[in-house]
């Protein structure tokens, strides 16, 4: 076990890199520039260019693309995400603020879905085929189906026509500061991004119940005459969340990457509004070092998840 | 952990093939209907939408694009009122359209001429919606056959042969899918300063791609293995011909599997895209209706009620027939 | 010259919903006002004119109307949006808008408008001003200024030399060279004198009527030296202790990713000003369905969406309780038509110009909201040719079918047909918001001139246009060229029609049979007395109007809509009252914030309006 994280941590690094090389290409192939955005697009263009040209050179813009790649990894290996073009600060600190209220955002969601689809899950499993089943199932196929937007949007129509709350757009509150106002603001989000997120986990989780149910161990259990309760949640939702790990994986990547939409749309302040205003911006150092922080967790999930199914699941084993 | 399935599938997808093609189709639809009346309804609203995208210039009534004026009655010309300016009207508190000679029906309700209304250009939106079905579905469709193509070629190349190629293509997988898929979706369309719909295409189905290539590729390492591919080695064919005749066709079902439940998924990415401002430049989408019509949403809400409501039908359609596909190929698969 | 420096229009911002429209409406409506005039619109119940207005009686159109309740509360805190993308907290050196329009809060000019769209001056830290001669200058500055803490000593005539100094020597204190965007113009002071330290006599190096327009314009605001050499070399990290001014607030908070703050400066040597305590400048919204919502939600005092039917679906759905500004914006359209190539014969650009529809345009692009402009723009109300007479001019008149018939003998004599194939491009920039206009310009001319040979397609704005100017290369293009930054039209006549203008790229003046405007364009630029400046400016006009505008033919200014709150008393040329919108400065006011914006608590609207602390 310990060799195998040990090479899979290798691996990563090299994943890592190739993450951070692709990013780097990625975005200086794209069209536009981020002087060129800033600067007033002055038609006497004598006394620009000059302005353009002192500036793409404090930037560093001016350097053959090789020597930015090198200065880029340099920085990346000291722990340096970079310096924005457009603030001056240090990608670090910008991160710093923001990363707290993704972790909110984030933290709702995986609340809100992971509290809808357990139970959800495992009454649609064990009532197989009734009423309630076919209700709950109803739900979350059309919820997978349903964009998160078109849910977000739904839910601020009927919000602001009957004028319910007053969700707090310009101001950033955090729990810990304005416990209420942060509650309304995220209210929205956290619902619809919940309902996405628990909708996919419900159906999985209610899949692997039933095929667990049938699955000779519980019927040994059943016959053994242990009680239906135990036999469920001592033995099947036990090993049937184990593939469910895989897209709790996966759903926790996707925040840390930031609900890129949902921030934007109640804007909050988080990574996922963050990287789209750089990537617009052209400002790419906060851009290359996000990714690279988020590819860095993504693989770190990842792993854990590897780790986890083999302590779960005796019958894995890795070499 | 496909790699089992994968090898059993075959007998199974091959007696579809098998059977008198007219009479069992129509067997085999029936029975599928009666078995599986929730994917039976997805099939039903497949074709319902695909219908629609292959007729939509006979149904969609007006150009996508046309905007709608109508003549104002009370029009006065210039010497009528006055000789004042369009600004010095506004500013005595006229309307502009009271001033105007025409004015475009924006936002109007559902009604006869319009059947779902219209927005805030005074397009009709049902041929919005209409002309949106076509490009969902081709979005949709594309998408998916490049994902599963392009992850067969790779994947039976990366699993055949193994070795450095093999590590190579497994450490760029392992990197597009640390990257935030959005993210990653953005940066390829935005190569492009209007991104054309073959780019956004293109870009979802490059997404989709390296799962594909998983799956294959762990196909290919257990198929491999079998004692009739070794024999096949020792009888000295060719790479090409191996990979061609044993390999692919063992692969077939599992991504036709991954192709029919991954259209829905494509088609909701797209809306995505579109709703942030990036989708396929000069086309009318789904994404980018739900986008213009939540502004003013609770006044003016038909346009983003019934693009958003287009997506989650034509998705849920598409997600339905996708798992009664799966289930019927593979019960399984099931839930991946 | 570099004055002549000109709002952009970042295609990201357009990309990314309009925000730029949304940001400048939302800003004009911020920065427009007038104290002079009654502040009460729809019922609202409050606020008599501060100078009894006979207008504020007639407002006054709810049942409840209590007029003992009437005496005007002035304070508060302003929430609106200050376009916040901060390239440099140099005002000398900043290429942005944003920095030198936030910089209008917080410094003085020598001098300032009284009212932006008119040209009128009034004192600002001088306290006289006299133009001596064209190319003379003398400024009596005010006593008693003080710089905001912790510079705190007094503004004086060393202040002013410096300021001028810096800018026209282009160095940094360490000698290095600096970018100063203004240099040129600063170059033109050959000389300053400070006989005492209150006086400062300029000389200049020609005679410059419009010298003192361009000291009151919104880039020419005064830094403090001490403060501004501190953070030299630092000028691209922002902090509010880099901007020390001597203005009517102080900034509190100016950090990149969080809100600006201004604060009320309590020993401003304008007394009574500002009205305002303070300032609260949220982050730019980027989705502009939230920023929407925010006003909705009463979290910000103003509201424009760069898509005018939306604002006014707002402020339909809150009559009595909001009012409506009308404000021109910057953004000019023109038809640029190349005639180094194909437009070599003034009849042609003659045909165009009748052939365009301005009146059809401004419904199919801006809804109506827009205004026909003539060489000199409608915004610049003192200059502009009153609309009245410019209905009578080609191109301008209601009557399409006598214009479409003159377009057509024209287009023939002048050997249209011949031409093959034109190409009227249309910029990116453009296209991002108005997608179908390749579609609509060629309809429009192929059936006013009876012809099909024109056609539209995309051109990128900063790739193929802006670099072809100045080789004369340009093609034919239709589009808005960011143009307004001051009521005195003088420099822009100048630099666009004089054969010397740096902007003369269709040779104005050079090529066969046309007449030449130097030598009135000189004597125009030597006056210094407005009047006459007028006057002279209306000669020159008419020429160029004869001449359809040699092909750089100005269309037409939009509107922008923006709805305000009735609590907020908010900067504008004409208040609303009774149903009829208010109207904005076409030009940026923000110098008059100080003096006109407030907010009423006591207005009925107010109920509701979450607190605003600095």
């Amino acid at each position: 076990m310990g060799r195998y994280i040990l090479r899979r941590l290798m691996l990563n690094v090299v994943v890592l890199w190739i993450v951070a090389s692709l990013v780097f290409l990625a975005v200086r192939g794209l069209p536009g520039d981020f002087v060129l955005n800033q600067v007033a697009t002055n038609l006497e263009l004598g006394s620009n260019e000059e302005a353009i040209r002192v500036a793409k050179k404090q930037l560093g813009l001016d350097k053959p693309l090789w020597r930015q790649y090198a200065t880029f990894m340099g920085e990346l290996v000291r722990g340096d995400l970079g310096t924005s073009y457009q603030t001056r600060r240090s990608t670090w600190t910008e991160l710093g603020e923001r990363i707290p209220y993704t972790l909110e955002l984030g933290g709702l969601i995986v609340l809100i879905a992971f509290s809808i689809s357990i139970p959800i899950g495992i009454i649609s499993a064990v009532r197989q085929d009734t009423a309630i089943d076919y209700l709950l199932r109803g739900f979350a196929i059309l919820a997978v189906a349903t964009p998160v937007f078109f849910v977000a949007v739904l839910m601020t129509l009927v919000v602001l026509k009957y004028r319910l709350f007053t969700i707090d757009i310009v101001n950033a509150p955090h729990f810990w500061t304005d416990p209420k106002s942060a509650f309304f603001k995220y209210l929205i989000p956290a619902v619809a991004g919940g309902i996405a997120g628990g909708a996919g986990i419900m159906r999985l989780l209610r899949s692997q119940m039933l095929e667990v149910l049938r699955m000779d161990y519980i019927r040994t259990a059943q016959a053994k005459g242990l009680r239906e309760r135990s036999v469920i949640y001592r033995h099947a939702l036990k090993n049937a969340m184990i593939p469910v790990l895989t897209v709790m994986g996966i759903t926790i990547s996707g925040i840390v990457g930031g609900q890129v939409i949902l921030e934007n749309m109640f804007a909050i302040r988080g990574v996922g509004n963050f990287l789209l205003s750089r990537l617009v911006a052209r400002d790419f150092p906060p851009f290359q070092g996000t990714v690279v922080l988020i590819a860095i967790v993504i693989v770190t999930v990842n792993l854990l998840v590897d780790v986890l199914y083999a302590w779960l699941d005796p019958r894995i084993r890795y070499s | 952990m496909a790699q089992s399935d994968a090898v059993s599938i075959l007998p199974e997808s091959v007696s579809i093939e098998g059977g008198g093609r007219r009479k069992g189709f129509l067997t085999h639809a029936v029975r599928f209907a009666r078995k599986r009346k929730l994917g039976a309804f997805g099939v039903l609203v497949v074709l319902f939408v695909l219908a629609i995208a292959i007729v939509s210039p006979l149904i969609q009534r007006y150009d996508d694009n046309r905007q709608f004026q109508s003549r104002n009655p009370n029009f006065q010309t210039s010497t009528s009122s006055g000789g004042a300016s369009i600004l010095e009207q506004l500013q005595q508190g006229k309307s502009e359209k009271e001033i105007a000679e025409f004015n475009i029906d924006r936002f109007e309700a559902p009604s006869g001429r319009h059947w779902l209304g219209t927005d805030q250009f005074g397009r009709d939106i049902y041929a919005r919606v209409i002309v949106g079905a076509r490009l969902a579905v081709l979005i949709g469709v594309g998408a998916s056959a490049i994902a599963v193509v392009a992850g067969l070629f790779i994947g039976v190349i990366s699993g055949y042969f193994g070795g450095a190629v093999d590590l190579l293509v497994q450490r760029f997988v392992d990197g597009l899918q640390a990257f935030p898929a959005l993210v990653l979706l953005l940066l390829i369309v935005q190569v492009m300063e209007e991104p054309p719909l073959w780019l956004t295409i293109a870009g979802l189905g490059f997404l989709g791609w390296a799962t594909s290539v998983r799956i294959v590729r762990s196909a290919v390492l257990s198929i491999a293995q079998q004692p009739y591919i070794e024999a096949a080695k020792s009888f000295g064919a060719s790479s090409l011909r191996i990979m061609m005749q044993h390999i692919v066709p063992n692969v077939v079902a599992p991504l036709i599997i991954v192709f029919s439940i991954s259209i829905g998924v494509y088609i909701l990415a797209e809306a995505s895209l579109s709703f942030l401002g990036f989708g396929p430049a000069d086309k009318t989408t789904w994404g980018k209706m739900v986008n213009a019509g939540r502004n003013a949403v609770d006044l003016h809400p038909w346009e983003a009620l019934f693009s958003g409501l287009a997506i989650t039908v034509t998705v849920l359609g598409f997600n339905l027939a996708g798992d009664a596909i799966r289930d019927e190929l593979d019960p399984r698969l099931r839930g991946r | 010259m570099s004055q002549g420096f000109r709002r952009a229009i970042g295609r990201r911002q357009l990309l990314h919903g309009g925000l730029a429209l949304a940001g400048a409406a939302a800003f004009a409506a911020a920065c427009g006002g007038d104290d002079n005039k009654s502040t009460t619109s729809g019922n609202a119940t409050t606020a008599p004119s501060t100078s009894g207005s006979p207008a504020a009686a007639q407002a006054t159109t709810a049942p409840a109307a209590s007029p003992a309740a009437a005496a005007p509360v002035k304070g508060g805190v302003l929430r609106a949006q200050i376009p916040n993308v901060f390239d440099s907290t140099d005002v000398h050196r900043a290429l942005g808008d944003p920095t030198l329009w936030t910089s209008n809060y917080v410094y003085n000019k020598l001098v300032m408008y009284k009212n932006p769209d008119t040209g009128e001056i009034e004192p600002d830290l001088a306290e006289k001003f006299e133009a001596v001669d064209a190319g003379t200058y003398v400024f009596n500055l005010r006593k008693g200024v003080k710089w905001h803490p912790p510079v705190s000593r007094e503004f004086t005539a060393e202040d002013v030399k410096w300021h001028i100094e810096r800018q026209a020597g282009g160095k940094l204190k360490d000698g290095s060279e600096g970018a100063f965007t203004r240099s040129a113009f600063y170059k033109s002071v050959t000389k300053i004198e400070t006989p005492d330290n209150h006086t400062v006599r300029l000389t200049l190096n020609a005679p410059n009527g419009t010298f003192l327009d361009r000291l009151a314009a919104y880039f020419s605001t005064l830094p403090n030296r001490e403060t501004t050499e501190k953070f030299e070399t630092d000028h691209r990290t922002l902090t509010e202790q880099a901007l020390v001014g001597t203005g009517p607030f102080i900034l509190q908070q100016l950090r990149a990713g969080q809100e600006v703050k201004l604060k009320k400066n309590p020993e401003y040597f304008k007394k009574d000003e500002p009205n305002l305590d303070g300032w609260l400048a949220p982050l730019l919204f980027e989705d502009p369905n939230a920023y929407r919502a925010a006003f909705q939600q009463k979290q910000v005092d103003g509201y424009g969406s760069p898509d005018p039917s939306q604002t006014k679906a707002i402020l339909d759905a809150n009559k009595g309780a909001m009012y409506e500004v009308l404000t021109g914006t910057a953004n000019t359209v023109y038809l640029h038509l190349n005639r180094n190539k194909q437009f070599k014969d003034i009849r042609l650009i003659k045909a165009l110009n009748l052939a365009f529809d301005r009146d059809q345009m401004i419904q199919t692009f801006h809804q109506g909201l827009g205004q026909k402009s003539g060489a000199v723009t409608w915004l610049q109300e003192g200059f502009a040719i009153p609309p009245a007479d410019l209905e009578k001019l080609a191109g301008y008149t209601k009557d399409r079918e006598a214009a479409k018939k003159e377009a057509r003998a024209l287009w023939e004599a002048g050997g249209g047909p011949a031409l093959g194939e034109v190409d009227i491009k249309v910029p990116d920039t453009w296209l991002a918001n108005w997608p179908d206009t390749t579609q609509i310009l060629p309809k429009m001319f192929n059936e006013a001139l009876g012809v099909s040979q024109f056609k539209s397609t995309k051109s990128s704005y900063n790739e193929e246009i802006i670099p072809n100017l100045a080789n004369g290369n340009f093609p034919n293009w239709f589009a808005w060229t960011s143009q307004v930054n001051s009521p005195d039209p003088r420099n822009d006549l100048r630099n666009v029609y004089h054969t010397k203008g740096s902007l003369n790229f269709n040779k104005v003046g050079s090529l066969p049979g046309d007449p030449n405007l130097d030598a009135q364009i000189d004597a125009v630029m030597n006056l210094t007395d407005l009047k006459q400046a007028v006057a002279k400016v209306r000669e020159i006009q008419n020429i160029i109007m004869d001449n359809a505008q040699f092909g750089n033919i100005v269309l037409y200014n939009y509107i922008g809509r923006s709805a305000n709150w009735n609590y907020y008393k908010a900067n504008l040329k004409s208040q609303a009252s009774g149903g009829r919108p208010g109207a904005g400065y076409n030009i940026f006011a923000g110098h008059l914030t100080a003096r006109n914006t407030w907010i009423d608590t006591k207005d009925p609207s107010y109920q509701g309006r979450p607190p605003a602390g600095l």
